[in-house]
């Protein structure tokens, strides 16, 4: 067995990554990409405080810590992870363990021609071209040392490829499976999709842990739209409590471009994501919904970039936040309207729902607006439940905690009732009322 | 209609060139330029003062030795040499004066050319004007008014002389002398500003008013502002800025620190209008200020209205210290940008009493190449019971060529207090333009009629002479960047 190690803060990753058992997935453009990301991770330094971006979140939970890099061979069985099995997706599941993708797991049935769900390894020519093409470059993020430290030592990629004008009815599922039962590890899962011109498919990305341990999951995932593409994107985070997950949701839009993002957050001790949406082309549109639970001494911090490089598109966000216990949340939402980028419609919605006296919410909505011609508006609230629907509840004969229950349950369903899965909406809905406690019902699941 | 008419003829009388530019000449005692602690003890010699309030300029000059410009402000600009400033420069002649026929007649004409006569002021207003020209207060009306009703109204460096344990008690209890680059060095070498003290239960019989004025080509001014309302006190408070036209830049770094004990009520309001360098981005004045209020009572109220539309950059974060309960602050501001301006200005309201309460209003208009953000701090405390905080804050651009930016930050850790904030940033209304031009308003007029109204949540603040001035400002600003 490996020794884990107590490593400095400031070289932390470097550290990690100089431990770490050198992988090789043989394909020529992520190994590309792994020879960049090994020199950015030596020379860019681990967050502090001291950088704006990190000025909320203590990342003392990480660095204090010590972890051996997972292995690549592990037991895990169907059984560990039929809990969250998708019935629609049950001909198109992806099983990553520790971030290698797993044959026997997977059930990949028969895909519509051109398209392709598996490892990047024994992907076909034209998802060879593809990755050659994009792989890596939708995360575009500077100076993260993160993205750098999962480029570096992942050990495949998970391809999601949808043909010209193919529309796959079935969601595919991703399941990212860290197996934690033996002792602390750190992995590295990687997400690629791409969407030829006309397509369009379902994606839901579902982490999960296993054991007791303490783990620490850098998830990155990017996903191409090409023009006149439509994808949906799920991130459901249901780590376990003892789980540090930093993830990177990326995302390029062509012309014409549909892209919907939810991000689901359930789990984890401290859980960081950075979605950021490219949109470098007119008329497209994004959506980047997520929804927020914290309880415990959990952290969960959002910071989202919706990047607008050409005129005519339009984006929406809402992100809601519930929490509770010692729970604290931080939201950084921004929106670029580059210059030149006109007809812009840009709308973003925060709402914090603080429910005990211990939580804490930090919310710093952005707007950085360059061309004049553009609609852009956000709004931000942070508050409790509304006595008078409360007082209203009461006068029905409901009992106050049944309805402070059934309201933060309707709350946080405004985001998932979107989300076309309808297994996943039921699965989410028993979630979110376990955490507020609300009784439902099979008539009460969006 | 009636602002409308005004501002029209304002708008055919002045060129958009800036119409204050012009300097007085006087003989200056200038310093030696750069700033070590001999400096420090020379100004503190000259203006004769305590022991205690020299170790409270050393103090703060050690402090920003250490401390580093701050860059996180979405502003670019050629940091000035701190060591080519010269830190003190005062008129030669400065006897104290009681009626304005003993000022010299060249400062005299120079407010006149500013159009702010004192004597007419005096007849009309019914306002004391204490007119700080460059560092040094040449002239204060109505003292004598004041005294009657108890209130303190003086410069800062007379303050120091008369009412040395009010000073020491309050200076730098807002704003510590660390508190951050710029704030350190005022502390280190303010040189006059203003002082107002309105004792327990008093009302100030007049709204007090100053008038800066930068005049000395390379000198840095660094006022230092403190008033302090007891118990049951109330006072409104004018500033005005108007400055010559110089092509080096200008360094301002002034503190403002308000003290509002319980059941205390200051208004503070400000119209600054320097120069804002040419259409090229030459020149200019750096506006790096802190102000900060703190309700230290219950029930307490600090309100500060603020029409930005000079300065190159201005860097300026005016904000309350909610620690009594029930306390309330507010904060409305019109910020105005055109040609290559730069502004990062915004509030913070510090949330910390029970059942606290704040407002902030914001209304940034970009024009020509500017860039306009909106940089505020809204934190409710965990002991802050019942509080509520409500913004807005929108933006407007004119032009292809500019920016809007809103940074927020919001923070609560309070699970019965409420927080809401809400932002725009849009263009004016082709549909609103085509309205009034159809109805007989050139397009001018009717930009500026719907500026107007952007603005006019802020403007009804202001008392009613500023809200004129501010009206045509704006105006005048505006001229020529649309269309």
């Amino acid at each position: 067995m490996k020794e884990a190690v107590q490593f400095k803060q400031s070289t932390y990753l470097k550290d990690l990554h100089e431990n770490a058992v050198k992988a090789e997935t043989g394909v020529d453009a992520v190994e590309q990409a792994r020879a960049t990301a090994v020199t950015n991770v030596d020379a860019w330094s681990f967050p502090t405080p001291r950088f704006e971006d990190w000025r909320q979140t203590s990342l003392k939970p990480l660095y204090q810590q010590s972890f051996v890099q997972a292995a690549i061979k592990s037991d895990v069985s169907s059984s560990d992870f039929d809990h969250i099995r998708l019935k629609e997706a049950s001909d198109a599941t992806i099983v990553m363990v520790n971030g290698k993708f797993s044959p026997a797991l997977s059930t990949v049935g028969n895909l519509p021609d051109g398209c392709y769900a598996g490892s990047a390894i024994d992907a076909p020519a034209s998802v060879q071209t593809a990755l050659a093409k994009q792989f890596s470059k939708v995360a575009r993020y500077s100076q993260d040392a993160f993205t750098a430290f999962n480029t570096a030592i992942l050990p495949d990629v998970a391809v999601v490829y949808v043909a010209k004008e193919v529309k796959i009815d079935t969601p595919i599922h991703i399941i990212n499976i860290t197996d934690a039962r033996a002792e602390n590890v750190y992995s590295a899962a990687r997400v690629f999709i791409y969407g030829e011109r006309h397509s369009d498919a379902t994606i839901v990305e579902d982490f999960i842990g296993l054991g007791e341990n303490p783990y620490f999951n850098t998830a990155v995932s990017e996903t191409v739209l090409e023009d006149e593409a439509h994808i949906t994107h799920v991130k459901v985070q249901r780590e376990s409590r003892k789980a540090i997950h930093i993830s990177r949701v990326a995302s390029l839009l062509g012309r014409g471009s549909n892209y919907n993002s939810y991000t689901i957050s359930i789990g984890a001790q401290l859980f960081r994501n950075e979605p950021l949406s490219l949109v470098d082309a007119e008329n497209a549109h994004a959506t980047l919904d997520g929804l927020v639970l914290v309880d415990g001494n959990q952290v969960s911090d959002t910071h989202s970039a919706l990047d607008h490089m050409k005129a005519n598109c339009t984006s929406h966000q809402l992100h809601k936040v519930i929490a509770n216990g010692e729970g604290q949340s931080i939201f950084n939402g921004k929106i670029f309207v580059r210059k030149d980028s006109q007809l812009i419609d840009a709308f973003q919605e925060n709402r914090n729902l603080l429910l005990s006296e211990n939580a804490n919410v930090f919310t710093k909505p952005q707007l950085e607006i360059f061309a004049d011609d553009v609609k852009c508006s956000h709004g931000a609230t942070i508050g409790q439940l509304s006595e008078e629907e409360l007082f209203y509840l009461q006068t029905r004969g409901v009992s106050r905690a049944d309805a402070v229950q059934m309201l933060t349950y309707g709350y946080a369903l405004e985001v998932i009732e979107n989300i076309p899965v309808p297994t996943l909406r039921e699965q989410l809905s028993y979630a979110v009322a376990e955490f507020t406690g609300a009784k439902i019902e099979a008539q009460d699941i969006v | 209609m009636s602002r409308l008419t005004e501002a029209e003829a304002v708008e055919t009388a002045a060129s958009r060139k800036y119409k204050y530019g012009f300097t007085t000449k006087m003989e200056y005692e200038e310093f030696p330029r750069g700033l070590n602690e001999d400096i420090i003890r020379e100004i503190s010699r000259r203006k004769n003062e305590p022991e205690w309030m020299l170790e409270f300029r050393i103090k703060a000059f050690h402090h920003w030795l250490t401390m580093e410009e701050p860059d996180w402000p979405n502003v670019n600009y050629q940091k000035p040499n701190y060591d080519d400033i010269i830190y003190y420069s005062s008129p030669k002649e400065k006897p104290k004066k009681e009626s304005l026929d003993e000022v010299d007649p060249e400062i005299l004409a120079t407010y006149e050319k500013l159009g702010i006569p004192l004597h007419e002021q005096k007849m009309l207003q019914n306002v004391a004007v204490d007119a700080v020209f460059d560092s040094v207060s040449v002239a204060t009306t109505f003292k004598k008014k004041l005294a009657e009703a108890g209130v303190i109204f003086c410069s800062i460096s007379e303050a120091i002389q008369e009412h040395p344990e009010l000073v020491k008690k309050y200076i730098g209890s807002v704003i510590p002398t660390n508190d951050n680059f710029f704030a350190a060095l005022n502390s280190a070498v303010f040189s006059d500003g203003s002082f107002c003290f309105v004792p327990k239960g008093v009302k100030c019989p007049m709204e007090l008013s100053t008038y800066f004025r930068i005049n000395n080509p390379d000198s840095g001014q660094f006022e230092r502002t403190l008033i302090i309302a007891e118990e049951g006190a109330e006072v409104s408070y004018l500033e005005g800025c108007t400055a010559p036209m110089f092509d080096t830049n200008q360094l301002h770094a002034a503190v403002v620190e308000l003290v509002a004990l319980e059941d205390a009520d200051i208004k503070y309001s400000t119209v600054q209008n320097w120069y804002p360098g040419d259409e090229n981005g030459v020149g200019g004045i750096f506006n790096f200020v802190t102000k900060r209020g703190i309700c230290k009572g219950d029930r307490a109220k600090i309100s500060w209205t603020q029409v930005e539309t000079g300065s190159a950059v201005t860097w300026k974060y005016p904000s309350v210290i909610l620690k009594g309960d029930n306390s309330v602050g507010e904060f409305y501001s019109v910020a105005l940008t055109n040609d290559y301006q730069q502004a990062d200005t915004g509030t913070k309201m510090i949330h910390l009493g029970k059942n606290t309460r704040s407002t902030i209003i914001s209304k940034g208009i970009s024009a020509g190449k500017s860039q306009n953000s909106y940089r505020g701090l809204v934190k409710i405390g965990k002991k802050a019971d019942g509080s509520r905080n409500y913004s807005v804050c929108d933006s407007m651009l004119i032009g292809s060529e500019c920016g809007a930016h809103t940074f927020p930050f919001i923070e609560s850790s309070n699970n019965t207090s409420s927080i809401e904030h809400e932002a725009t940033t849009s263009k004016i209304g082709e549909d609103q333009i085509f309205y009034l031009q159809q109805r007989g308003l050139d397009e001018e007029q009717a930009i500026s009629l719907i500026i107007n109204g952007f603005c006019k949540e802020v403007f009804k603040e202001l008392p009613l002479e500023f809200a004129v001035e501010a009206t045509k400002l704006l105006s005048i600003k505006l001229e020529g960047s649309v269309g």
